[in-house]
């Protein structure tokens, strides 16, 4: 009899104790943060729901924080929020198994928001372990001298790379053949632009290789001239149309000269902007050919 | 640590539902695509995936949410699911104005079951034949819509004429010709405009082009050849081709008009039809 009671005591309380623990998994399970369930979102491109997830209640008292702040930086980097993505990426500590991934590509995300001097910093940060990591972190900050003209600073930094790494031997070459490129550039001059276009309407244009605005500029200043010359010389200066046109006449002429100096300045910041871009791109490339295999 | 058993599963879901019946749509899609996650039974997956879709319809994502549907493996869900999906497919490719898409969708439910016992159904399909101009297949499938809407069989009758006559040939939508509104403005300029309804905009069009003319062969009769080519000729010229192109795109707008207060109609009958 005492030996029942004791098996049904015992039972009773396995079974106690069984639903307990079925009912706490139950509450961790929605309670929690479910970083795989997270994994899976960014795995899937679904980005914005892994920020949603992330920031929520359940995930702020979370203890795996470096996972947290990877997938965050990675989402948040994927939805282009580069500057909240290189925070929350830069904050991965070095225990973590994401954390060479996360601070390069911290590092990236300043380096393409203009951050130069925080992306340099996140890099000297790094200890690499391997020569691949090595080769990569100062392909890294060679592209950031690049981007600040540099030219020296990328010579000496571009020395030490092991070039035959198949994974950063491209985008090597490509910034080396970048840097040729940059040295020989010259920037055009607004002032030239300004002049050519006071002696023939569209010229300055056409420096600033605005081919089509050029003959739109020349076209439309020479014809509003054409028509005040006419009315000059038959009509004299002092006719109502003969003011109206030249008017318009004037406008156009002082406008192309404008147009023109700003077609110029604005060729030169397309010319930086393209160039940097090109950069970047050629600093991204390796960086998923190590992290994303 | 991570559950996969079907008691974790339906706790998700009821927290997903809950979510969806509060209107947290956002929230409640990825409540769902948890519950996929976590799922291994085909019809809820299905299930959860169908609830996921309404999501985004009710967030007007609809490219998502057809991609969600689209998504389902309908192989072996039960009928009644089936056909839940299939509405739903048909209404957002309606949304999407994919009309073609939408009647596919439709047919591909009547090989599983029969059209007529989903009348929601038939109204989205005579919508998408009013789209498509297929005013035969508008009429038949009205016609069943009223056999089987439950009427009583004594004002069926009724509503069959309100049909006929909805769909009369006089009182068909008539549609405004692409090529005839720019032809039009081609020869007469404004004309184009006030063939399309826009009797002001046209008479405003035509007299500015009038004037510009005018001043053209004033300024040619006086000798003032440049004046009159660069000044007159020049500026007619970016109007009239201008003008050309407003024809037709004010066709196109009227056109989508039309169809919207024909379906109009066409739903004033339901809800009379609903009421009965």
């Amino acid at each position: 009899m005492r030996i029942t009671v004791r098996l049904c005591n015992f039972l009773t309380l396995l079974m106690l104790f069984g639903f307990g623990f079925q009912g706490a998994i139950n509450c961790q399970y929605i309670d929690h943060c479910d970083l795989r369930f997270i994994d899976h979102l960014v795995n899937r491109s679904d980005y914005t729901e892994a920020i949603f997830l992330i920031e929520s209640e359940e995930c702020k008292t979370c203890k795996s924080r470096d996972s947290i702040n990877y997938y965050l930086g990675w989402s948040l980097y994927s939805s282009r929020q580069l500057l909240k993505s290189a925070e929350a990426l830069s904050h991965v500590s070095q225990s973590s198994t994401f954390y060479n991934k996360s601070q390069f590509f911290a590092a990236y995300d300043y380096a393409h928001i203009g951050y130069l001097n925080e992306a340099e910093k996140v890099l000297n940060h790094i200890n690499p372990l391997t020569t691949k990591l090595s080769s990569l972190k100062k392909l890294e900050v060679a592209g950031i001298r690049l981007i600040q003209k540099d030219f020296q600073g990328f010579r000496n930094t571009v020395m030490d790379i092991d070039s035959n790494l198949f994974e950063l031997s491209e985008s090597y070459i490509y910034l080396k053949s970048l840097e040729k490129q940059m040295i020989n550039h010259k920037s055009k001059s607004p002032l030239v632009g300004g002049l050519l276009s006071a002696v023939i309407p569209g010229t300055g244009k056409l420096y600033a290789n605005k081919k089509g605005a050029a003959v739109s500029s020349f076209i439309s200043t020479v014809g509003l001239g054409a028509v005040t010359f006419e009315n000059y010389r038959k009509r004299g200066i002092n006719d109502i149309r003969t003011i109206a046109f030249g008017s318009v006449f004037l406008v156009s002429y002082i406008s192309g000269i404008y147009g023109s100096v700003a077609a110029v300045k604005l060729f030169n910041i397309e010319y930086d902007e393209n160039i940097t871009n090109t950069i970047l791109f050629n600093i991204h490339i390796p960086l998923r050919n190590v992290f994303n295999k | 640590m991570f559950l996969t058993n079907n008691a974790s599963a339906y706790f998700i879901d009821s927290t997903a539902i809950k979510a969806f019946s509060e209107s947290r749509y956002f929230e409640a899609s990825i409540l769902f695509e948890r519950a996929i996650y976590y799922e291994n039974d085909i019809n809820e997956i299905a299930r959860n995936k169908y609830y996921k879709a309404l999501c985004y319809k009710y967030l007007e994502d609809y490219d998502r949410s057809i991609d969600e549907l689209n998504s389902i493996n309908t192989y072996k869900t039960d009928d009644t699911l089936f056909a839940r999906i299939k509405y739903e497919q048909a209404l957002i490719n309606y949304l999407r104005n994919d009309f073609r898409q939408a009647k596919w969708n439709i047919q591909e439910l009547n090989v599983r079951k029969d059209i007529k016992e989903y009348p929601e159904l038939l109204v989205v399909k005579i919508m998408c034949c009013n789209s498509l101009r297929e005013w035969d297949e508008a009429t038949s499938t009205w016609k069943t819509l009223i056999n089987n809407s439950g009427l009583p069989f004594e004002s069926m009758p009724n509503y069959i004429l309100k049909t006929d006559t909805l769909y009369s040939k006089g009182n068909l939508p008539k549609f405004y010709s692409d090529s005839k509104a720019r032809n039009l403005s081609r020869f007469i300029p404004g004309s184009g405009q006030i063939y399309c309804g826009k009797v002001f905009e046209g008479i405003f069009n035509f007299l500015i082009h009038a004037s510009l003319i005018t001043y053209s062969v004033y300024e040619f009769t006086n000798q003032f050849y440049i004046t009159g080519y660069l000044a007159g000729l020049g500026l007619l010229n970016k109007l009239y081709f201008g003008g050309i192109h407003r024809a037709s795109v004010l066709a196109d707008r009227k056109n989508n008009e039309v169809i919207l207060e024909f379906n109009k109609m066409n739903m004033d009958l339901i809800g009379e039809i609903l009421k009965e």
